[in-house]
């Protein structure tokens, strides 16, 4: 047996993941976008809400670095600002989504019976929803703004997740250490959360990962329709709305925060993409 | 069917936890409460949620989903006029997924590790995070504004069509590129592979003949949930080009508060997309005649 063989597993998986140079990347441009967000008043040059009409639309590298919106107001500052905005729904929605799906997807597993087969039937009903319509629904029923659209994110993304950890559950319990820990006397919820939850934390990490990215896309989408995010709130889907109407004079407006919307998308794709990768090539995630 | 009738009831709940009273939102602020309360009585407000799903029920299948205040139509009049756009942008689009992604998974497979496969890689990943209104104004500013070959917006003529159609297209692309690569690869190391060149058969021959038709239970997953995907995409590739369908009209309902309409859309969509995943379902076994069989595919 080689040296490397016989060094921790942990090391092991961080070597595989530093060996690949699109997970790093993927790193890199989340750690910038979290910097962004965290460090924006520091970083953005203008205060993102300042309007000037002298500047209306001002072309990009000239008093402005990324030019100025059709109120005149710095462009590159609304981006630092929107990564703001970006990063909480992302975050956020998955905290929803995913300490919800821990707990419906780990009592439906578990106990199976009755209540398994009701919540998910009512998950089924959730995940037939095409794409983009759930959300739509909830932001159009609770109404726009941050709080809400993150709220809806994170509801249209439960399911999954509480299927995911259905079915981690379900193929655990069957196990011969988790039957030997309830022959031991352990009672249901030290099996759970100490025998079983830390049995499938890698997949759910991986997911939530690559979910942070659909998480991203929604947002933008959302506030694009005018459901999300609501102006003077910098969102970078709001801002590629709002400059749509000024597309032959000032195409930077719209065109640029399209561009960070795809730079954090991707290094979340990447990120997750690396990290199953690492843990587990053969891991399947959905 | 029990998928639909429930999901009429979620919707229908969501309706319902609307803050504020629909009716004295459709009315102006001057409204009195003698004519809120009329309005409320009119559209059935005033009655308990299941009464009013059972009714809603009922004149569903009379083809009855209500009465658009906002545009003075019924709805289901407003979405008979709208379907068959979305209906024609979404095929088109499909289409152009499976006419171009599919060959692009397949060459990349094929061709594992050359510059094709990895030039094919790279757009689809980056495919994959861009968002369709985006990618739709870019589209518009490249080829309409600046090239003008085609218009910026509308519907009418083929010319309308190819723009939100490639913009549509765009993600379903990539990761029909992505999937039937992936799912092809895998194929490509089996053993009856191997047999099969061993035999003498030519490489192309083999590839599609002998393992993308094993290879493709994965990638039809991935198509049915496209449709999906699809459908979220119509939504704002027609509100980019302005392009008169179910997508355009159920935003127009939203920011309009017309709460029949945003209902009645959003049943058309999700009974659309069930009807498709069943469709999907049902082509497994042409596809794979062990899952016919009873056997697991």
């Amino acid at each position: 047996m080689s040296g490397s063989e016989r060094k921790k597993p942990r090391s092991r998986t961080l070597r595989r993941f530093y060996r690949n140079p699109l997970s790093l990347l993927g790193l890199f441009l989340v750690v910038v976008l979290t910097l962004t967000a965290v460090l924006a008043p520091f970083l953005a040059p203008k205060d993102p809400a300042t309007q000037s009409l002298f500047d209306k639309r001002a072309k990009p590298f000239g008093k402005f670095i990324l030019g100025a919106d059709q109120f005149g107001r710095d462009i590159l500052s609304r981006l630092i600002y929107g990564a703001r905005v970006s990063l909480f729904v992302a975050f956020f929605s998955v905290a929803i989504a995913l300490s919800g799906g821990l707990i419906i997807g780990t009592l439906c597993g578990y106990f199976e019976g009755a209540l398994d087969t009701l919540l998910m039937r009512v998950m089924d009903l959730l995940l037939s929803f095409p794409y983009l319509l759930l959300a739509i629904a909830l932001v159009s029923a609770l109404g726009p703004g941050l709080l809400n659209t993150t709220v809806a994110i994170g509801f249209w993304a439960l399911p999954t997740f509480a299927r995911m950890v259905r079915a981690s559950v379900l193929g655990l319990k069957k196990r011969e250490f988790i039957t030997a820990a309830s022959a031991l006397g352990a009672p249901a919820w030290r099996i759970i959360l100490l025998h079983i939850v830390p049995n499938f934390v890698a997949p759910l990490v991986v997911y939530a990962t690559l979910f942070m990215a659909n998480a991203i896309m929604m947002e933008a989408a959302l506030s694009f329709l005018g459901l999300g995010v609501q102006p003077p709130t910098p969102s970078w889907g709001e801002m590629i709305s709002s400059g749509r109407n000024a597309l032959m004079v000032a195409p930077h407006v719209a065109t640029i925060p399209g561009l960070a919307i795809m730079l954090a998308v991707l290094g979340f794709n990447l990120l997750g993409d690396g990290l199953r990768d690492a843990l587990d090539p053969k891991m399947k995630v959905p | 069917m029990g998928v639909l009738l429930g999901m009429i009831l979620l919707v229908m709940l969501i309706m319902d936890i609307i803050p504020g009273d629909p009716a004295a939102l459709m009315l102006a602020e001057s409204a009195t409460p003698e004519m809120v309360a009329n309005l409320r009585h009119q559209l059935g407000l005033d009655q308990p949620l299941y009464l009013r799903y059972i009714q809603y029920l009922g004149k569903l299948v009379r083809g009855d989903l209500g009465y658009s205040i906002r545009e003075m139509s019924h709805v289901s009049r407003l979405i008979a006029a709208t379907w068959p756009n979305t209906l024609i942008l979404t095929a088109v689009a499909m289409c152009l997924s499976l006419l171009v992604g599919l060959p692009l998974g397949i060459v990349s497979a094929a061709k594992s590790g050359s510059w094709l496969d990895h030039t094919s890689r790279l757009v689809s990943l980056l495919g994959l995070c861009m968002p369709v209104f985006w990618i739709g104004l870019v589209l518009m500013y490249l080829f309409s504004l600046n090239l003008g070959w085609f218009p910026t917006t509308g519907s009418g003529t083929l010319g309308h069509l190819v723009l939100p159609a490639v913009t549509l297209a765009a993600y379903s692309v990539a990761s029909l590129a992505r999937m039937t690569r992936s799912s092809l690869l895998e194929v490509l190391g089996e053993d009856y592979v191997r047999t099969a060149r061993a035999k003498g058969l030519a490489y192309w021959n083999v590839v599609v003949r002998h393992a993308l038709r094993n290879a493709l239970i994965p990638i039809i997953t991935v198509f049915g949930m496209q449709v999906g995907q699809l459908m979220g995409g119509a939504i704002l590739t027609e509100t980019v080009f302005a392009w008169p369908g179910l997508g355009r009209l159920m935003v127009g309902a939203i920011q309009g508060r017309d709460y029949p309409l945003l209902q009645g859309t959003i049943l058309i969509f999700a009974g659309a997309y069930i009807l498709i995943n069943l469709i999907v379902d049902l082509s497994y076994s042409i596809i794979d005649p062990r899952v016919a069989r009873g056997g697991k595919a």
